[in-house]
């Protein structure tokens, strides 16, 4: 069963993400802010890790470089409430995939299914697979 | 009041090869690591003179740009014009590397001005070619201000933050940090004594120099390390040490 690392300071989002992960079959973990994932990181290896881009004062792509420091082509996705230009070419230079934070639990699925499949540090979700998951 | 090192004086300690004894440095090491791994924007937090600039220059000395200057580019307040502003980031461009101090002081147009910049969707100045480009310009931000909490109180900009804050080292002052001053002190002694052999420290200026408070961190050990050094004695006892390090 793979093991995800879900990051959000968001906590009733964060509970209802983990809920459906786990009713998906998924053995998904929550933090709920950078030290705690830092702490998670330092003991446990999740075979994804989704990071808000807004973590505080932090950073969802900071956890994403330390979840690498260790597991250097962990695959991850990077979400946030407004669309970046400027985070979608970072996102593409980690080779991270980045997504407009879904609306509900069940929108989270399509995008953790097809990162898991294509492995270890995965390419970028598709432009079809963006449209189809973001915020309406 | 803290003692302030002498005009003009280079930062010789560059944190190139710490051996931190705090676990709080060594946490940061990994971070500055992650840092120079990737050409993610840094951002870089801490009270005054706890080496955050030295901490910039390091990341990009270490990075695949450091064949490229690193630009500065301080926000403009008191002297510095934006127009001046402006011309550094653009120096930096289409994919250099700017370090950018006190981005609390820009204006909410320059904010938005900066923001364009680092979302690499307009470049605005004089160059024609610069306006048909879009850069990769890597920004470290350096400032000892709360800018988050500027962010919470509307006064700085919150898209603007987490473009600048992908990777953000905080760098801890030195009075949370006691363990690192014997070390940062000898690394400062042997630099300041240069000719000279460093002097041993005393167990009891050990103590003094750990429970001191260090208001002005780095910048205030390494001038008391200068004072030391003058008085050229093998040992230093808790007598040498500065009047208002005494307790």
């Amino acid at each position: 069963m793979p093991g995800i690392l879900v990051v959000s300071n968001d906590g009733v989002g964060l509970a209802h993400t983990l809920s459906a992960l786990h009713e998906a079959g998924y053995q998904a973990s929550g933090a709920s802010s950078f030290e705690q994932a830092k702490q998670f990181l330092a003991y446990t290896s999740p075979d994804l890790v989704i990071a808000d881009e807004c973590l505080g004062a932090f950073n969802g792509l900071h956890v994403i470089m330390r979840a690498r420091a260790t597991q250097p082509e962990v695959p991850a996705i990077v979400t946030t409430r407004v669309k970046s230009r400027g985070l979608e070419a970072d996102a593409r230079s980690l080779n991270v995939e980045w997504m407009l934070k879904p609306q509900t639990p069940a929108e989270w699925l399509g995008p953790v299914f097809r990162t898991l499949r294509a492995g270890p540090a995965a390419g970028p979700v598709s432009a079809q697979d963006v449209a189809s998951h973001q915020v309406h | 009041m803290y003692l302030k090192p002498p005009a003009g004086a280079s930062f010789a300690h560059r944190f190139d090869a710490p051996i931190w004894a705090s676990l709080a440095m060594r946490e940061m090491e990994a971070d500055i690591a992650c840092a120079v791994r990737c050409e993610l924007n840094v951002l870089i937090t801490g009270e005054k003179g706890v080496g955050k600039t030295s901490v910039a220059e390091r990341i990009h000395r270490q990075s695949r740009r450091a064949s490229v200057p690193l630009v500065i580019a301080r926000a403009p307040g008191g002297v510095e014009a934006p127009d001046r502003f402006e011309r550094a980031l653009l120096e930096a461009f289409p994919d250099g590397a700017v370090l950018l101090e006190n981005p609390e002081l820009l204006s909410p147009e320059m904010q938005s001005r900066l923001e364009r910049f680092v979302e690499r969707v307009e470049i605005r100045g004089s160059s024609r070619q610069a306006h048909a480009q879009i850069g990769q310009v890597r920004v470290i931000t350096a400032t000892s201000s709360d800018l988050f909490g500027l962010v919470r109180g509307r006064r700085f900009g919150e898209s603007l933050f987490y473009r600048l804050n992908s990777i953000h080292l905080v760098i801890p002052p030195l009075r949370d940090r006691a363990e690192d001053i014997p070390a940062l002190l000898q690394q400062f002694l042997s630099a300041s004594a240069a000719a000279a052999p460093v002097p041993f420290l005393s167990a009891g200026a050990r103590q003094e120099l750990e429970a001191y408070r260090w208001p002005g961190n780095l910048l205030e050990l390494r001038a008391v390390a200068e004072t030391l050094a003058s008085l050229d004695r093998p040992r230093v006892e808790t007598d040498d040490l500065p009047p208002g390090i005494r307790r």
